[in-house]
């Protein structure tokens, strides 16, 4: 074998040589031997890293700062016994960041009263519900805390965004006579199904005074064959006579939402 | 140079093959934005019915890649964070009849379940009240002497459910930090007690979420609406009428899963 070629054949291996061994000494780092150190070196006190960007959610797909909201719903005060529960309204809100929203939520009672007790009551002991003062409407400022917002999967079909919000709010209920102040709370969820619509409802416990409708001794109704009954049924009470009671309501909204 | 080649290329490689330890750790933040350039891609999607099993691709050269299944295949959002097929939960939490007009009905609820799948399972429920007359019931009766016989509320209900969580997702609290979630609904029947000792057969329907705290435990709220007939009579009258009635019941309280999830 040549001179050359052994020196060439030499050079070759010590590169590879050289080459195995720094990537043995990269390999097996991890295997070293643990070092020691004196005591007085090592860091006796340590200290969280600290993010300049901690967001978790950096690209919302549904954005509402600076938006406006209108949100017709259909609302059940749940709790009534009296009253027909049912009403119609919209929420027109004003979401001045992504995190907060002040709402007005307009609500006209439908009238009447709820027939599945004051039937049996007027049938049984002909107390006339239909006395007592009128709902009106109801109008409060709500204020959304849209402290969670999310992405939901439906069944690996498609994705939805969401948003869950606390509620509280301050307004007034108005009755035929007179109207009476209220505070509410509660959470509300809104599922969309684009930027610019979703479906919402609000949950809320509602602490507010109105009427109390069992006026005792004004409810009876006068007897059919004309008679004077109890002698003080059939004079209709005046609305005033009522007394004004405060109670804790159930107050659920279903709705739509539109952003704009 | 040969070898400074090598070493540049081998040094190259051990990067690529080291970053995937660093994503992990922002795995959390990435997931978000990546849900969402997904769900913000306009294309059209590809039939199925054109695409290629995946099984049948052989990959020899690097120009096979392109028959690579197409990206809408993915599922939408990544693996959930609490997973629940063949899992045990159990949930105990306080309840509040919201519905009731005449009665307060604030009470405990148990509820155990086991899942087949993530997406479906049944589950058992208890739920007991303590229930106290509101003032209207009690104006009712002392300001017009009629009797209350006849409004009854529940004491208890018992049932069965089959749960369907087709739902899950990702909220964030405040933009500081990820909570994974499903959402449920649940139908089933049972049975429930009357304020009166009867009891009386009863259809149940609800929904909820769980908020997932770790892989063993979630915060949980349920809202459910129970109906059954029950039959009541009036003391003064002696009518007898049997009446449809409604609960809507909200519940709220914590959920243990179990045994551990290893699977994930």
């Amino acid at each position: 074998m040549s001179q050359p070629y052994l020196q060439y054949i030499w050079s070759m291996s010590s590169q590879l040589i050289t080459l195995c061994l720094s990537l043995s000494l990269f390999s097996f780092q991890s295997f070293a031997e643990t070092i020691s150190f004196p005591e007085e070196e090592l860091a006796t006190e340590s200290v969280l890293p600290k993010f300049d960007r901690p967001d978790v959610v950096r690209n919302r797909n549904v954005t509402t700062a600076n938006r406006l909201e209108f949100s017709p719903f259909i609302g059940f005060v749940s709790t009534e016994p009296i009253y027909a529960q049912s009403k119609l309204g919209f929420n027109l809100g004003y979401h001045w960041s992504e995190f907060s929203a002040v709402v007005l939520n307009f609500s006209k009672f439908s009238g009447g009263l709820n027939t599945q007790y004051t039937d049996q009551l007027y049938q049984n002991y002909k107390l006339d519900f239909s006395r007592a003062p009128k709902q009106n409407f109801a109008a409060f400022f709500n204020y959304e805390y849209k402290v969670y917002y999310g992405k939901i999967s439906l069944t690996k079909q498609g994705t939805m965004n969401l948003s869950t919000y606390p509620i509280i709010g301050i307004g007034a209920q108005s009755f035929e006579n007179k109207t009476y102040p209220g505070v509410r709370g509660g959470v509300g969820q809104k599922f969309y199904f684009s930027n610019n619509f979703g479906l919402r409802a609000d949950f809320m416990l509602q602490y507010a005074q109105a009427p109390s409708p069992f006026l005792q001794g004004r409810l009876k109704a006068a007897p059919a064959n004309g008679s004077a009954g109890n002698g003080l049924g059939d004079i209709l009470p005046d609305k005033g006579e009522f007394q004004d009671k405060w109670s804790i309501q159930t107050v659920i909204d279903l709705g739509v939402s539109f952003l704009f | 140079m040969r070898a400074f080649m090598i070493m540049i290329l081998i040094s190259a490689s051990a990067l690529v093959v080291g970053r995937p330890a660093f994503a992990q750790e922002t795995v959390d933040t990435a997931d978000i934005e990546q849900v969402e350039a997904e769900i913000e891609k306009n294309a059209p999607k590809q039939s199925l019915e054109n695409i290629e099993k995946k099984d049948d691709v052989k990959f020899e050269n690097f120009s096979d890649l392109g028959k690579l299944a197409p990206f809408s295949e993915i599922s939408v959002i990544q693996k959930r964070y609490l997973p629940k097929t063949g899992r045990f939960q159990a949930f105990g939490g306080i309840n509040y009849l919201t519905n009731d007009p005449w009665y307060w009905g604030v009470g405990g609820t148990l509820k155990l379940g086991y899942f087949f799948t993530e997406a479906l399972g049944i589950e058992a429920t208890y739920s007991a009240f303590s229930t106290s007359e509101k003032q209207s019931i009690k104006d009712l009766r002392d300001n017009h002497a009629v009797s209350t016989s006849s409004l009854i509320t529940t004491k208890s209900f018992l049932g069965l459910d089959f749960v369907w969580t087709p739902v899950y997702g990702k909220f964030s609290l405040g933009n500081q930090k990820i909570i994974p979630f499903d959402m449920y609904f649940s139908f089933g029947g049972g049975n429930s007690a009357t304020s009166d000792s009867q009891s009386a057969g009863t259809l149940h329907i609800g929904t909820g979420q769980i908020f997932a705290v770790s892989k063993g435990m979630g915060f949980r709220w349920d809202f459910s609406w129970n109906r059954y007939n029950a039959s009541v009579r009036d003391d003064t009258t002696g009518n007898s009428t049997t009446n449809a009635n409604d609960n809507l019941l909200l519940t709220l309280g914590v959920s243990f899963f179990f045994p551990e999830a290893k699977y994930r």
